[in-house]
């Protein structure tokens, strides 16, 4: 099933990389963002079937950037996976509160991407009926 | 009528038919012929005789069908049976035939038959009789041969030199019987014997008779039976019977043979062979036989079996006895061999070896028997004897042994004083062989002619007066003198007189070198007691303790002159109650029984002047009963050792409870005191270059005077720095006469001695000066030199405190000393003000928690009671709260400090709170600014190694391979860094739970496997079921770095365990490999960063050179301890303990 998904990373070559191992992967069409509030634009627009934030980047950071997607009526019901470094159980304990579907840890491999996706698309969609 | 007719035809041809058939089954052979000769009808045996088909017979001829022939003559046709009948009345003849198979006889009967008609018709019938005949010759053959055998027998019967004889079997009735027999049973003719019955009558012995009759019967013969008989003329005699049954005659046939000659030889023999064997079986020596060739038992004797130790004769016989019969296995042949060269009778003495393995002594007297190839013997039981005979001879040869050996010489003289007997010892002492003695006289041995005198002398009176005597002499002997003892002992004959005389004599030159020696050694002990500069005097105390022994030291201490007082008591010598004292103490170091010491006491003249103060012990001496005989009493002056001692006590106590200045200041005051100079001083250096000092105190004469410093140069002074005591007795101001301070004082005399610190370097002097002369006291110098080491210890305690005081106050760290009980500050640094942000004066005297200092002052105590455990207590992270309320985070570090005997803590703190913000920035940085690009590469390699970008050549295959594995490695550095830097700074905190060592153990193991297996390693995993209190991840973390590690440094094929057990209350996990090993000097370093055991390692091995630090946080984090045991070459093992769960949960 082809999505669309939104990669939000400040890191140019981040964003390539993904972009590229979804594309090629999976054909996906994917949307990209480089910044927090780029991402709140391009999600209201373009309604990705998920988003793929990464959590530190300057002025908006990663929370921030969920906390509006999450506030905004628009954008709220898009699942949101973090893309992070910060994968030690302290930070995992901390990402418990937030509201996102899934912690994907950098590096990340670009060609599984697609199918890890899926996976947590799928775990999501039966509690949203 | 008709029909009667056919009837009676039918009736005829049915009869004929049956008569046909039963001509034709006849055996005879049945022929019809006419008168022309020719065959008219014939039956079916006919046809088989002349074997030809029916047919072919009938018309043909009888002449041509049977070639007849009588006595081998051919019949003519006229002569042939048939023609015959029809000629006249014909009469059964017989013929031959010359048959295919043979000749055959043939018997033919004939009859002439004439028919209604009046045919003529032969009938014939011939009968095969070629068997009968042949019988009937066998027969006739046999009838003859049978007679020819019976006139055989008949003459062998007559004439057999055996008795034969046929008799009635019922009643033993003679029926027949030849010349033989007759002659044998006694009788002239065989009339005389036949009708007799040889019955019970004929046979004495019935028993044997009967048995005879029985066997006879049951076997129907009987041979070579022998038997007595009785015959015709009473006279017994012996017979060999052979008798066959003849049932169908009933009747015996008996055969007989005389033995009676060889029966009487026989029993003659047996006879005397019973006496012999009587002889044998009773003799009291063993007699036997054995076979020559191999030693079998043939014979022997109940005695024999006894000394052989049998139970039997039976025993023996049958058995082997070769080689192992003898106690020396070699002996047999010995005497076979000497048997064989002498072949007669032969005594042997022999060792034997009897049934129970033990060893007989034996006489044998042995004869080979070549005749009946065997050795017959007699046997003397003489072990008694040999034994008497050894015991005899270990006596003598104890005796021998003893005398030969004795440490005496020992002679024997006859009465003309020849030597009988002289044991070896007498070439020790002359070095002549004994032989040469033997026979000779002394004089005649070359001794000198005194010693030859004394010996004629004393032999003669002993030969005399038959009485043992003791002689000693000197013994001069080559030049050299010995000395020597006899006892001269005489010897009794026969008769009662003395016969000859033994002498034993020792060697006593030891014994009176040692008489001599001790006589010397009494010499000097009685010069050494003499001399003593202790009293020292002997009471006896059974003679109520008068003085035996006074030596001339004593004099000073008793205080009377010895030589009056040798034989008296105190009693008698000095005041009663004095005596009275000392009585007391002498009853009880008697009654103690061993050393009594009186530490100190008043002793001497009764003068007080002269008064002494001494030591005194007072020792009881036993004798050999063990009876307190006598009273030893030593006393010693210790009236100068006591003032020095008091001198001393004085300045120790007067210094003791003061340190620096006011220590030096009660110094130089009980200095000058004890030493009773006028002046005394102790310096220190005044500068670096040492080339003047300062006074520390000045005792001026009466009271302390102003310190001063001054130029060593040109001072007595000078010369107490070159490292020793100077010592100026007078005139020290025209030594040194124009030093103006030695002017000011007034001073005449000078003793000086350098202070040094313990390592022996100058640090000052100590001086005693005093305005009249100072003779040289041994005494005085000894205090001196006592008092330097005090006063050195103590400046250089002054100056090391000086030293810490300007560290202390100088130091950038901040320190504080509070006192260890109440945790009060004593002295804090300014550092330590400026951090806190408080005066000093609030801080003195208060405690930390008074500041309210400490963010969380538990860990503080905590920090303290591990201090107080260990004694010591190394960076301790806290957090501080200054004056204003800002928190930094610092390093503690305790030591414990003595300080005026009060223990203190000495805290030295490390302000690390800066340190700690780039620590967390770092990571922070190192985190997503290592990660990201990393990210992009890794993601970037993975896409063209997915080939989606195009297909790689080979090489670029190699190459993204190769950046892909450096990539991962650079990823995993990252991480450890981190996790270590976290660990390390506290980021990352543990989460604790209950868990299992089991599931752990498992699940590191699994999550190893495939590792393991690629590298061809095993790993076996032994788990055990503890509960633990563990962050699982952690755990985990380090027991799969721990794997991971031993699997990539051992060998495919080898073997890794992964175990745990319960050790002293706590969990023990071990990985065990058989790797390489780690050197001994590598087991610590190997837990810290970036160590490994080789530096190529981390690139061979693709390790960050973190993972051991890594677990070693994770452990002590978790309070347990990592430490690896290593054999180089064998394997490494590495240790982990960690806390088992309480109920209290804490570590």
């Amino acid at each position: 099933m082809s999505r669309r998904v939104l990669i939000v990373d400040d890191e140019e070559d981040v964003r390539a990389i993904a972009k590229l191992g979804l594309e090629m992967g999976a054909n996906w069409q994917v949307l990209t963002a480089s910044s927090g509030q780029e991402a709140l634009l391009v999600a209201a627009r373009h309604q990705p079937d998920v988003i793929l934030l990464d959590l530190m980047m300057p002025d908006l950071d990663g929370r921030a950037t969920l906390q509006r997607l999450k506030a905004n009526p628009a954008t709220q019901q898009i699942p949101v996976i973090l893309v992070t470094a910060k994968v030690q159980p302290a930070d995992q304990e901390s990402f418990a509160a937030l509201e996102v579907a899934a912690v994907f840890a950098k590096p990340f491999r670009p060609l599984r991407l697609a199918d890890q996706i899926s996976a947590v698309l799928a775990s999501q969609e039966p509690r949203s009926l | 009528m008709h029909v009667d007719l056919v009837g009676l035809v039918n009736q005829l041809r049915a009869t004929l038919g049956k008569m046909e058939v039963a001509l034709s089954s006849l055996a005879d052979a049945i022929v019809w012929t006419g008168q022309d000769g020719q065959v008219q009808w014939c039956n079916a045996a006919f046809d088989q005789l002349v074997n030809r088909p029916h047919i072919l017979v009938l018309g043909v001829r009888l002449s041509e069908l049977l070639p007849l022939s009588q006595s081998a003559q051919a019949l003519t046709p006229e002569g042939y049976p048939d023609a015959r009948v029809f000629a006249d009345g014909y009469e059964t003849t017989e013929y031959e035939l010359v048959h295919s198979d043979g000749c055959r006889v043939l018997q033919i009967s004939g009859n002439r038959v004439e028919s209604a008609d009046g045919d003529r018709s032969a009938v014939l019938v011939i009968r095969d009789i070629t068997q009968a005949k042949q019988m009937e010759a066998e027969c006739r053959q046999a009838e003859a041969a049978l007679r020819r055998s019976e006139a055989k027998f008949r003459s062998l019967f007559a004439n057999s030199q055996m008795g034969i004889y046929r008799a009635r079997l019922d009643d033993g009735l003679i029926l027949e019987a030849n010349q033989r027999f007759v002659e044998l049973v006694g009788y002239a003719s065989a009339v005389a014997v036949i009708g007799k019955k040889s019955g019970a009558d004929f046979y004495p012995d019935l028993d044997c008779y009967r048995q005879a009759v029985q066997e006879l019967r049951r076997y129907g013969q009987l041979n070579n039976f022998e038997l007595q008989f009785r015959r015709g003329d009473q006279q017994l005699c012996w017979g060999l019977f052979s008798i066959h049954l003849n049932l169908e005659e009933n009747c015996v046939e008996g055969i007989v043979i005389d033995i009676t000659a060889r029966k009487q030889t026989e029993e003659a023999l047996r006879r005397s062979e019973l006496k012999y064997r009587n002889l044998f079986e009773n003799s009291q020596v063993g007699i036997g036989r054995t076979r020559l060739n191999d030693g079998l038992f043939l014979d022997a004797n109940q005695r024999y079996a006894e000394i052989m130790g049998f139970s039997s004769a039976a025993d023996l016989i049958g058995r082997r006895f070769t080689t192992e019969f003898y106690a020396d296995p070699d002996d047999r042949w010995r005497i076979l061999t000497e048997l064989q060269q002498y072949g007669e009778v032969r005594n042997f003495e022999e060792q034997l070896h009897r049934a129970d393995g033990s060893v007989a002594w034996g006489l044998l007297s042995l004869r080979p028997n070549p005749e009946e190839s065997c050795l017959e013997f007699v046997i003397t039981d003489i072990t008694k004897r040999k034994q008497a005979e050894a015991l005899l001879r270990q006596r003598e040869q104890e005796f021998r042994a003893l005398v030969e050996n004795a440490p005496d010489t020992i002679v024997r003289f006859d009465r003309e004083f020849h030597y009988l007997y002289i044991n070896p010892r007498v070439e020790r002492e002359t070095g002549v062989p004994p032989s040469a003695f033997i026979g000779k006289t002394m004089q005649e041995m070359g001794f000198s002619e005194s010693l030859v005198c004394l010996w004629q002398v004393t032999l003669e009176r002993v030969f005399e007066t038959a009485q043992e005597e003791a002689v000693e002499y000197e013994f001069p002997y080559l030049g050299k003198i010995t000395y020597q003892a006899a006892r001269v002992v005489p010897e009794f004959g026969g008769d009662g007189s003395v016969e000859s005389v033994l002498v034993i004599i020792r060697d006593i030159t030891e014994r009176k070198r040692l008489e001599a020696e001790l006589l010397q050694s009494q010499k000097f002990l009685d010069s050494v007691i003499e001399n003593i500069p202790l009293a020292l005097f002997v009471k006896d105390i059974a003679a109520d303790f008068r003085y035996v022994l006074i030596n001339q030291y004593s004099e000073r201490v008793l205080g009377f002159a010895r030589d009056r007082a040798i034989g008296l008591n105190d009693h008698d010598l000095i005041a009663p109650e004095v005596a009275d004292e000392y009585r007391a103490q002498d009853l009880a170091a008697v009654k103690l029984g061993t050393v009594l010491e009186i530490p100190e006491q008043w002793a001497g003249s009764s003068s007080d002047s002269k008064k002494i103060l001494v030591q005194t012990w007072k020792l009881p001496l036993f004798d050999t009963q063990g009876t307190a005989s006598h009273l030893l009493c030593i006393c010693e002056d210790i009236t100068e050792r006591k003032q020095r001692e008091e001198a001393l006590r004085l300045i120790v106590e007067g210094t003791a409870s003061k340190t620096g200045d006011e220590f030096f200041r009660s110094f130089v005051r009980y200095l000058a005191e004890v030493l009773r100079v006028r002046y005394a001083l102790v310096t220190e250096f005044a500068n670096q270059a040492q080339a003047s000092v300062r006074t520390l105190a000045f005792w001026a004469g009466e009271t302390l005077g102003e310190n001063f410093e001054y130029e060593l140069h040109g001072t007595p002074c000078a010369d107490v720095f070159r490292g020793r005591m100077c010592h100026y007795p007078q005139e020290l101001q025209s030594l040194f006469f124009n030093n103006p301070k030695l002017a000011e004082l007034g001073a005449e005399s000078y003793l000086g001695i350098p202070l040094t610190n313990s390592s022996g370097h100058l640090l000052g002097h100590l001086v005693v000066l005093d305005v009249k002369p100072m003779q040289r006291d041994p005494g005085r110098e000894l205090i001196l030199q006592i008092f330097a080491v005090r006063a050195g210890a103590e400046l250089e305690r002054k100056q090391a405190e000086e030293k810490f005081t300007k560290a202390f106050r100088a130091s950038p760290s901040p320190i504080a000393i509070t006192t260890l009980a109440e945790g009060r500050f004593i002295d804090v640094n300014s550092s330590f003000l400026r951090m806190s942000g408080y005066a000093l004066e609030a801080v003195m005297g208060h405690t930390a928690t008074d500041l309210n200092l400490w963010l969380v002052p538990e860990i503080y105590h905590q920090a303290i009671q591990h201090l107080l455990e260990t004694g010591s207590l190394h960076n301790q992270e806290l957090e501080f709260r200054s004056r204003s309320g800002e928190v930094r985070v610092v390093l503690l570090s305790i030591e414990l400090i003595d300080l005026a005997g009060a223990q203190c803590a000495l805290n030295i703190v490390n302000d690390i709170t800066e340190r700690k913000r780039l620590e967390n920035e770092l990571i922070s940085l190192v985190s997503h600014e290592l990660r990201t690009p990393l990210t992009s590469l890794l993601g970037a390699l993975d896409l063209l190694g997915a080939g989606r970008l195009g297909t790689l050549t080979a090489q670029g295959q190699q190459v993204l391979s190769i950046a892909t594995t450096n990539t991962e490695r650079l990823t995993r550095l990252v991480n450890d860094i981190l996790d270590l830097e976290r660990m390390k700074s506290g980021q990352l905190t543990l989460r604790p739970v209950r868990c299992n060592a089991f599931d752990l153990l498992t699940q590191a193991a699994d999550a190893m496997r495939a590792m393991a297996d690629q590298a061809q390693i095993a790993l076996i995993a032994e788990p055990l079921s503890a509960e633990l209190l563990a962050d699982p991840d952690r755990i985990l973390q380090a027991l799969t770095n721990l794997l991971g590690n031993a699997i990539k440094f051992s060998n495919p094929g080898s073997t890794i365990w992964l175990g745990a057990y319960i050790h002293s209350g706590q969990l023990q996990i071990q990985v065990r490999d058989q790797g390489r090993g780690i050197p001994a000097d590598k087991r610590q370093a190997i837990f810290e960063r970036f160590q490994q055991v080789d530096a190529s390692d981390s690139r061979n091995q693709g390790g960050t050179g973190l993972g051991l630090a890594i677990c070693r946080n994770i452990i002590e984090q978790h309070e347990g301890k990592i430490w690896v045991e290593s054999v180089l070459g064998q394997g490494s093992t590495f240790q982990i303990t960690l806390p088992l769960w309480s109920e209290n949960g804490a570590w």
